[in-house]
């Protein structure tokens, strides 16, 4: 796997000067761009921690000391907790998503990749295929299947269908990772009595641990940040999850007129993925490039 | 095994020319899940596109009925075009500040790692957070920060309706868009230059090249397949676009920045005409399929040649 993280210097680029002046250049472009960058992170945290009496003032206040925390204290108890019940949609969808999509396409990379059976080619190239057309151009029939099987409005809907949209990619990604893995070590756990399943748990995945915890992230912050098939298929205010709820809630909701709130609703629904994101930054980039680069 | 009996000249069974079943076994959940949630509903769409085929009640057959009135319907072609406007301007915008910034931080300075990290941070950001801060950016009052901003600055007399009238509404989402999806594209130019031999920039020096002909000569024919790669990412995330600009714009003014996506969205899951809103996103799909094979092609050719 070509792998590119963030956090490690790249040895080769156009702008690789000799010259102390160049590298100024360079550092302070930087620093103006990343300024840009990273205003409305700042931003939002700042309006987020505004008291209800810094809102409508000219010139626009953007900073208040000290902060007022009472936006969040409001959002999450507004209607006994109904932002929070969004919180806990979103935790669960991803989830529960992020492990459904190991499982379908762990085993679908290690079958793809060890296994020999006939239409082997043919399942890979299906698989793939899927790639090659938006999934959100066959959202009308899955809605009407979906009601059909009764789950419009429950969220079980949406690990299907995320599962469905993240699998290709996830399985192309542990084939690659598992194909590197010499078949003398999956043949000699077999000799000693494995079955292949326990083959795929027990020598595969832990062999494969970075492809693992890409697609775990992938999966999960995919899922968390998902919109228009949560928009489609939980139309149910109270079920639904944080992008919805929060579409809900500022734009005609009670909070229309209110940023604080909104930029409250916007930190709360980026908190958990931006930890994620320091914490792991190698892994939600690794799974950019790997399914870019040999797709 | 298989291969051994064979070599024999035995005959094999049936059953043991399809190989190891365990691939079955592990293949099952994927191809059930891809067979019912996407082959058969990609085919369905079709089907459902041929009717008249209501929420509640019965679909009525018509044929091309769907695809007819798709032609003769204005607000239709206004979706496509915008859509084909939205992708034209944004799509080179944002490859070029992705290669800049690729650029920018593709290299061995102390630190620079810090700046990728903080150019790419807004690809993990759900749309709906990035337009809720976006679109109070573009407050359309006096006291929108971007107008006060431009206000104090002397640049413009009075507010602009940034939100609310073209091109400003258009303009704003294009910056939004930048901001949030350019850290992807640049991602992938710095795995590319990474994976440029540091041979050639080497030899390049020895001859005397300066950086502007070490980049003209080496960095951007390198480059060339991933440009193909950043367009067809990137044509088919605009062409996707849609709740970029619900947050930003509703469609508005007038319908004037509404894309395909938020038409078909609409038309199916608000009129609820669904064979209609079938037929819209089959074309779509035509249409988009289309789009990338030519630019796989293109990017193709021009590295063959």
């Amino acid at each position: 796997m070509t792998s590119v993280a963030l956090d490690t210097p790249v040895r080769m680029g156009l702008l690789r000067w000799r010259l102390h002046g160049g590298d100024l250049i360079v550092y302070a472009l930087n620093i103006l761009v990343a300024a840009l960058f990273l205003l409305p992170w700042i931003i939002a945290i700042t309006i987020s921690l505004l008291p209800e009496t810094a809102l409508k003032t000219y010139p626009p206040t953007i900073f208040a000391w000290p902060p007022d925390f009472g936006s969040y204290v409001r959002l999450l108890t507004v209607d006994d907790g109904r932002f929070l019940g969004y919180l806990r949609t979103s935790a669960v969808v991803a989830g529960c998503t992020a492990i459904s999509v190991v499982l379908v396409s762990g085993m679908a990379g290690y079958a793809l990749s060890k296994i020999r059976f006939a239409g082997r080619e043919l399942f890979f190239v299906l698989i793939l295929g899927t790639l090659m057309f938006p999934f959100t151009t066959v959202l009308i029939p899955l809605f009407s299947i979906m009601s059909q099987l009764k789950l419009v409005n429950n969220p079980v809907s949406l690990v299907i269908l995320y599962t469905v949209v993240q699998a290709p990619f996830c399985t192309f990604l542990f084939r690659n990772s598992f194909s590197a893995v010499p078949d003398a070590v999956r043949e000699s756990a077999l000799v000693d009595g494995a079955n292949e399943w326990q083959v795929l748990v027990r020598v595969m995945i832990p062999l494969a641990l970075p492809a693992l915890a890409t697609v775990l992230i992938y999966s999960f912050y995919q899922s968390w940040n998902e919109f228009t098939i949560a928009l489609i298929f939980l139309t149910d205010d109270q079920t639904t999850t944080v992008p919805i709820g929060l579409v809900n809630l500022t734009t005609s909701g009670r909070f229309a007129s209110h940023p604080n709130m909104q930029m409250a609703g916007a930190v709360m629904s980026f908190l958990p993925i931006l930890v994620l994101f320091l914490l792991f930054q190698r892994f939600f980039v690794s799974g950019i490039i790997s399914g870019s680069t040999k797709g | 095994m298989d291969t051994a009996s064979s070599r024999d000249g035995v005959r094999r069974p049936i059953l043991s020319r399809l190989g190891n079943p365990a691939g079955y076994f592990l293949m099952a959940p994927i191809v059930i899940l891809l067979a019912g949630f996407f082959y058969y509903p990609a085919l369905r769409s079709f089907y459902m596109s041929l009717f008249d085929w209501p929420l509640i009640g019965n679909p009525r057959f018509i044929g091309l009925g769907n695809y007819v009135r798709m032609f003769g319907d204005k607000v239709i072609w206004q979706a496509w075009g915008f859509t084909a406007m939205w992708t034209v301007i944004i799509t080179p915008l944002c490859v070029l500040l992705a290669l800049l910034l690729a650029l920018l931080t593709s290299n061995s300075l102390r630190g620079i790692a810090f700046f990728r990290s903080i150019y790419f941070m807004p690809t993990v950001l759900t749309t709906v957070a990035a337009g809720l801060i976006w679109k109070w950016f573009f407050g359309s009052q006096r006291d929108g920060l971007i107008n006060y901003v431009l206000e104090s600055a002397g640049i413009i007399d009075g507010p602009i309706g940034w939100l609310g009238t073209m091109p400003w509404a258009l303009i704003s989402v294009i910056v939004m868009g930048m901001w949030l999806w350019v850290g992807l594209s640049m991602v992938l130019f710095i795995g590319a230059i990474q994976s440029i031999p540091v041979e050639l920039y080497e030899a390049a020096a020895i001859d005397g090249a300066s950086p502007w002909r070490r980049f003209t000569l080496i960095t951007l024919p390198m480059l060339r397949p991933t440009f193909g790669l950043v367009f067809v990412v990137s044509v088919i995330g605009s062409f996707m676009s849609f709740p970029e600009f619900l947050m930003m714009t509703n469609g508005g003014p007038g319908g004037q920045t509404t894309p395909i996506m938020m038409r078909i969205y609409n038309v199916s899951f608000k009129s609820y005409k669904l064979g209609y809103g079938a037929a819209m996103s089959f074309v779509l799909m035509l249409v988009l399929l289309i789009l990338t094979i030519v630019q796989l092609r293109l990017s193709r050719d021009r590295t063959a040649s």
